[in-house]
């Protein structure tokens, strides 16, 4: 019974990193229906600057956090206006290779800086509490309430604010929307902003649980987070949240059952199961065929 | 007094290697109902995509004395001048008060006149007033158009380029909508208004231009353009 | 689009001469070792690369889909072939061991395929993309926990059997075989589901049938390219064929440009060698290669040769004369001779869409030969009914028969299949494709070829094509003033012969009923006059029967012999045009009173 609550606790944790990178991911896509690949490598890119904002600068937790955050935003912002922007009358997959190439460039370019994988110190204390036998870490204790409080101020600011109202309409017709005077260039930079910023705090939150960082971290788990944003049906906020928490309880209990080589093999063979049965991800709504 | 607001000079639109428009010439006088009718594919809709900056253009459009010659569309937005695309352009992800409310984005600093206006237009259109909470993707088609319209009033504009604004529409609701432009018309505001239905668009209008592969063939008082042999053999169907 | 080389294509024999010069090239040179063997080792990784690069463009670039785990096949194909070559035949049993193992390795990953193609029938675009994703990645998964094959750690034991000449040929005979596959019936099923996938299966494109014969014959050569990459490096691990192998295939493709066989083969050459030149700047090459992808993406977002051809690539149309072909008509006559009086009968079709009904008990007999017009306001259900009896939605409740049988639960293709075509409200050509190319999706289910006899173009495949299927395009486009277009892409006509080719289109099925959505829509009276001849006319020479949904009520009123007017989804009238012209309810309901209130006083 602990062991179960104890690997809920592990599942809580992971799933909060999955879903605010997964976040990040559905945000782009909700608003621009790009898939931009580039999205695990920002998060990456969150943890170097929360390890240099650590290691090098000693800031405390709050500003490292807002540095990695407004520091990745700010990286966003720029691949989009110098990558992506000069392809939004492009073919759709000249724009997803480019987020490829982007995407591999970052890699590369942090690998070429820092070729060896780097120790993030401790930000907070680390306490831990006895609940009955079950241990509760302060670090989990911060990252998942940190990722509620991150999904609750996202979908405030989409649903109830009128930025939030200007990318529900961009995602609907982007061409109609300058003609509510609406700058869609503004909001296309504040909606990577946004989901360049999830990724930086989401690599703050990894480097908490998983102080080891180097500059490929951002593929797989990108991958994976992009996955628990399609399972959870991709731009659905709430969507992603679900999917990522969904995806990892399936990596956490994988592990427990079974080798943990087979933890890809269980996850992707369950989501490839789950988008035969429901094609649009569970919360995402199907495209109703126009004829 | 004929105050021109309005003013296209040898305007021409390419899309790749298709020319849309070639060298096109009028002026839309303040106050007026101005007509722009042709068949598919005769330019209309690129004319009304050029004025409000949607498609790059060469020649010159000014509004109000002012060349807007490579101005952002949102920018023109700002200007005064409404486009109400084909189509009709509603976010059906919105609701409709939502809807309304994005047109008015430029006017941050009245929302008193916003205030006014959102409630105008819930007078003006009673069957949007029972549905504001509702997704406008879930409208009928003549509700769409309605919203449509409401929008550019949000927007406040002085000009009001509509497209098509019957199209889709049964005889019975194209009448209302007709009725409505007239009531904005009698505003005060000025509209340039393309249709496929020439013999209403020209009952309505003050003056008429005729399209036909681009170019400009015919214009007048609408008057004088719904009793021209030519246009009613094309476009009336007597 | 095509690069003219006009020189070129006059002198074809010297591909084959090249090709054959090429072959015995590579046979002297790595026998008597001529050149170096890192030159050596470069060449054959772009012949394996061209190989990935075009099997990944038939799925992507041809078909319009985005896979993004090729190396999982690849993978399939190289544990595949090297078991075989490993494990099942010891190393010297014989020359053949080597085609064979290769061979097998490309089943293996066709038939791997399949776990792929099933999906795609349901979802395409970015859900496919994760389809093939994870496929990828449970390959590598799965390949990291079996021991027999070494697990993480790799396989080992592979001789050195990919040779120069082996590559050379394979990559040969996969250009030509690929090409053979997209120049083809199933091909032109191929690019309609990338240019407009419900359009195709209007024109009797069996659209699963299409896919899976795209997924398995991309990832046949991706698994022949997988085996020849096993039996060159001697050693793979599930490593090899991660997401980043993928990435680059991919990478090649685009860069080379999709839809083109020019293409693959420019971007797997530039990225092959690129990559071993830029071997100089060390770690900052893996900086540079993908901010050179970017660039290109941004000033050349379709790569190098998007969408256009080198000539050499494109089959010459063998024409054979030596026979008479059935014309058209006379088929057309035979069919329409079995009709019974009554051709089509709807009972009961009713259609909800979520809570809202968009049809509602509709009933309805058709006869042959006649012209029957539906109208009624925008959303009183008309385009649901062309849907309903087309296949596209699957009625609440109700029946259609068609000659008696039912066809209610039919899939699109199949009720094209049963002798009944259809155009779109809103013309939906294939547009990027030459208007004879359009004219030949129709005649889809008219070929009987299959796609082996399209591959290794046999007597049957040449047979059809040169002269069945070239003659009937050339019959039909004559018929209707469109021959001066044949070779114009679709989106380059005029409006009105955008209209005039898509019922083209419909009539190269060889329907007995033709379902017209508001064809005259955006025409002038005269256009509107002409149209109606032409309606009138593909009536009695084709011997059809027409539905047709229009606004025009002066088309509607002088074709139809029988009219029923939809309102709200219900049928308020049904009748004669004089009886519909003068019914109370549907003035009221649609034509309204006449004139306009708002007369401008001047």
């Amino acid at each position: 019974m602990v062991y179960i609550s104890q690997q809920l606790l592990n599942m809580l944790q992971l799933g909060s990193i999955y879903a605010v990178i997964a976040l990040g991911y559905t945000m782009v896509y909700g608003v621009l229906s790009l898939i931009n690949f580039a999205h695990g490598d920002l998060f990456m890119i969150g943890a170097f600057l929360c390890f240099i904002a650590t290691a090098k600068l000693h800031l405390p937790f709050v500003v490292v956090l807002v540095v990695a955050a407004i520091g990745t935003a700010a990286i966003g912002m720029a691949v989009e206006r110098l990558a992506y922007r000069p392809l939004r009358d492009a073919p759709k997959v000249s724009a997803i290779i480019t987020a490829l190439g982007v995407g591999v460039f970052i890699e590369n370019f942090t690998l070429a800086l820092s070729p060896y994988p780097r120790h993030v110190p401790e930000m907070l204390p680390n306490v831990s509490w006895n609940l009955g036998g079950l241990t509760v870490s302060s670090i989990q204790g911060v990252i998942v309430v940190l990722s509620v409080l991150l999904m609750v101020g996202l979908d405030f600011i989409v649903r109830k604010t009128r930025y939030g109202m200007a990318m529900r309409a961009l995602a609907w017709d982007i061409k109609t929307l300058p003609l509510m005077g609406v700058s869609v260039n503004a909001i296309i930079a504040l909606t990577f902003a946004i989901g360049a910023g999830f990724g930086g705090a989401a690599g703050t939150m990894y480097a908490m649980a998983f102080p080891v960082i180097d500059p490929y971290m951002g593929i797989m788990i990108g991958w994976k987070a992009f996955i628990a944003a399609v399972v959870g049906g991709i731009g659905s906020i709430r969507g992603a949240m679900l999917g990522g928490y969904i995806l990892g309880a399936v990596e956490t209990f994988a592990a427990v059952a079974l080798p943990s080589t087979y933890r890809d093999f269980i996850a992707f063979t369950l989501l490839l199961i789950l988008l035969i049965f429901r094609p649009n991800g569970i919360l995402g709504v199907p495209k109703t065929l126009k004829v | 007094m004929a105050n021109v607001l309005l003013s296209i000079k040898n305007l021409s639109v390419s899309y790749g290697n298709i020319k849309a428009l070639r060298g096109i010439s009028f002026d839309i006088i303040e106050g007026q109902i101005t007509a722009l009718i042709g068949a598919n594919g005769a330019g209309k809709s690129s004319l009304l995509r050029a004025v409000s900056g949607m498609v790059k253009f060469d020649g010159e459009i000014n509004y109000r004395g002012r060349n807007i010659k490579g101005m952002a569309a949102h920018k023109i937005v700002s200007m005064g001048i409404t486009h109400v695309p084909e189509g009709r352009g509603i976010f059906g992800s919105l609701t409709v008060r939502e809807n309304l409310t994005l047109a008015a984005w430029l006017r941050r600093n009245d929302p008193e006149g916003v205030k006014r206006d959102y409630e105008h237009v819930i007078e003006l259109f009673p069957r949007l007033g029972e549905r504001v909470g509702q997704l406008s993707a879930t409208l009928s088609g003549g509700e769409q158009q309605m919203l449509a319209i409401g929008r550019a009033l949000m927007s406040k504009g002085d000009l009001i380029l509509l497209d098509e604004p019957s199209m889709g529409l049964s005889p019975v609701l194209a009448d209302e909508i007709f009725g409505i432009i007239d009531e904005i018309s009698k505003a005060g505001v000025t509209i340039l208004l393309v249709e496929q239905n020439a013999f209403m668009a020209l009952q309505l209008s003050h003056h008429g231009c005729v399209m036909e592969n681009g170019e400009l063939t015919l214009e007048g008082a609408a008057a004088e353009l719904l009793d021209d042999p030519r246009v009613r053999q094309a476009y009336l169907g007597v | 689009m095509r690069i003219h080389t006009d020189y070129l294509t006059s002198r074809r024999w010297l591909l084959f001469v090249l090709t054959g010069v090429g072959f015995i090239a590579t046979v002297i040179v790595s026998r008597f070792g001529l050149i170096d063997q890192y030159v050596e080792l470069v060449a054959m990784y772009v012949g394996i690369n061209i190989i990935l690069a075009l099997s990944l463009n038939l799925v992507n670039g041809y078909m319009g889909e985005f896979s993004v785990g090729h190396a999982g096949f690849m993978a399939v194909g190289a544990y595949g072939a090297s078991i075989l070559s490993v494990k099942v035949f010891s190393s010297s049993a014989g020359v053949w061991v080597f085609p064979l193992a290769v061979i097998t390795g490309g089943v293996m990953a066709a038939l791997a395929a399949v776990v792929v193609a099933i999906p795609s029938f349901k979802t395409r675009g970015d859900y496919l993309a994760i389809v093939t994703l994870s496929f990828n990645m449970i390959v590598k998964s799965v390949l990291e926990n079996i021991d027999a094959v070494g697990g993480p750690r790799g396989f080992l034991g592979m001789e050195k059997l990919t040779t120069l000449p082996w590559t050379f040929a394979w990559t040969v005979v996969s250009v030509w075989a690929i090409r053979n596959f997209v120049y083809s019936n199933i091909g032109r099923g191929v690019l309609s589901i990338r240019e407009d996938e419900t359009a195709g299966a209007a024109m009797g494109v069996d659209t699963r049938k299409v896919k899976l014969h795209a997924f398995v014959v991309s990832s046949f050569f991706a698994g022949v390219a997988g085996g020849l990459y096993a039996h060159l490096l001697q050693f793979i691990s599930p490593r090899t064929f991660d997401i980043i192998k993928s990435t680059e295939i991919l990478i090649m493709v685009y860069l080379g440009g999709v839809g083109s066989i020019a293409g693959s083969i420019t971007g797997a050459v530039i990225y092959t060698v690129l990559i071993e030149v830029l071997r100089v700047l060390g770690q900052w090459r893996m900086v540079i290669m993908p901010l050179l992808l970017v660039l290109l993406m941004i000033f050349r977002p379709k790569g190098i040769f998007g969408f256009m051809e080198f000539r050499w690539f494109e089959p010459v149309a063998r024409k054979k004369k030596d026979e008479a072909v059935v014309p058209y008509r006379a088929a057309a006559r035979e069919q329409a001779r079995e009709q019974a009086g009554e051709l089509l009968a709807i009972n009961g079709l009713t259609h909800y869409f979520g809570g809202l009904c968009a049809l509602s008990d509709f009933n309805l007999r058709l006869n042959s030969g006649q012209i029957m017009g539906i109208i009624g306001p925008n959303g009183s259900g008309k385009t649901t009914l062309f849907n309903l009896i087309s296949g596209y939605y699957r009625p609440t409740q109700g029946s259609v028969l068609f000659n008696g049988a039912e066809i209610t639960r039919m899939r699109p293709n199949e009720i094209n299949s049963c002798g009944i075509a259809r155009t779109f409200q809103n013309i939906r050509l294939f547009n990027n494709l030459t208007v004879t190319d359009n004219v030949k999706v129709g005649m889809f289910n008219s070929v009987n070829y299959n796609a082996a006899d399209a591959m290794l173009r046999t007597r049957r495949f040449n047979d059809c094509e040169g002269k069945e299927v070239s003659e009937c395009v050339r019959m039909l486009l004559e018929l209707f003033a469109l021959d001066k277009y044949a070779s114009e892409a679709a989106k380059n006509l005029p409006y009105g012969l955008k209209r005039r080719l898509e019922i083209v289109r419909a009539l190269a099925t060889r329907p007995q009923l033709l379902l017209l959505d508001e064809p005259a829509a955006g025409m002038n009276p005269s256009e509107t006059g002409a149209l109606m001849e032409l309606v009138h006319r593909i009536r009695d020479e084709f011997e059809l029967t027409i539905m047709v949904i229009e606004h025009h009520m002066s088309f509607i009123m002088g074709l139809c012999q029988r009219i029923q007017v939809l309102d709200f989804g219900v049928t308020i009238a049904a009748g004669a045009p004089d009886e519909i012209k003068s019914d109370k309810k549907v003035i009221e309901a649609y034509l309204g009173s006449s004139g306009v209130s708002t007369r401008r006083d001047k």
